[in-house]
């Protein structure tokens, strides 16, 4: 049972198709706001498991740090797009 | 890796496949619960790679977006999130299947697989001329889809009624 490089890509390629599935099937900005974390998470699950069975001992976190600068770019995303839904919706 | 990382890797991928369905195909306060799924789940399978901080940061950062979605679930949005979806919106959606099968294929069968796509320190020099060199043909062709899809963008909000 042993877990490899692939099994973590599966994952993450499941969280962006469903990201992007989420985005692309509501017309509304709040419902289609929640696909970003998905897909960005996604993303930094790649990185992350990339940087793991790849590493060097040059800069064995680069691609933790850039799983992180994903993860902070989620959040502005979503923290953004939650302030234009709330101006864009009438009261 | 050993049984206990195969245990602790499949009990959170099920909990962030989990999730991702639940956000994929429920609405309201739902979503925002799967959202919030998804990062403990994320953070779970950054722990067993052994990138703690990382797993912290995901785990506040999409906490924090499943706060903003929870306060987007109000009977005050409920009436857009109601709105039937186009035909444009439809295949939209459709595609990201034809994404996943994509991208599932490209994991199993590509050369990461074999491990034989190491690139060596993954820093942005290296992503660069991995980018730029090796892999140029698949970043041109996604960047004409990319262009495609904003201005197709473009067109549909120039169309929207105000």
């Amino acid at each position: 049972m042993t877990v490899g490089v692939v099994h973590f890509l599966f994952v993450g390629a499941f969280l962006f198709a469903a990201g992007a599935f989420v985005a692309a099937r509501r017309p509304s900005l709040g419902a289609a706001l929640a696909g970003v974390p998905l897909l960005l998470g996604g993303a930094g699950l790649d990185l992350v498991a990339a940087d793991r069975f790849t590493a060097s001992f040059r800069d064995p976190v680069g691609g933790q740090g850039f799983a992180i600068a994903v993860a902070v770019m989620a959040l502005a995303f979503v923290g953004l797009g939650s302030v234009l839904a709330r101006l864009e919706t009438p009261r | 890796m050993d049984t206990l990382h195969s245990v602790l890797f499949y009990a959170f991928a099920a909990l962030t496949v989990g999730g991702g369905l639940v956000t994929s195909l429920l609405g309201g306060r739902a979503r925002a619960l799967g959202v919030a799924a998804v990062g403990v789940g994320l953070a779970g399978l950054y722990a067993d790679l052994d990138a703690g901080y990382a797993a912290l940061v995901i785990l506040v950062a999409l906490g924090a977006c499943a706060v903003l979605l929870l306060g987007l679930a109000g009977p005050r949005f409920a009436a857009a999130d109601l709105e039937p979806a186009g035909l444009a919106r439809q295949l939209g959606a459709a595609l990201a299947g034809v994404v996943f099968l994509a991208l599932a294929y490209v994991a199993f069968r590509g050369r990461y697989a074999g491990g034989t796509a190491s690139i060596g320190a993954v820093n942005a020099a290296a992503v660069g001329r991995l980018l730029l060199g090796r892999e140029a043909l698949g970043v041109e062709a996604l960047a004409a889809a990319l262009l495609v899809a904003v201005a197709a963008g473009g067109l549909i909000a120039r169309g929207r009624p105000r």
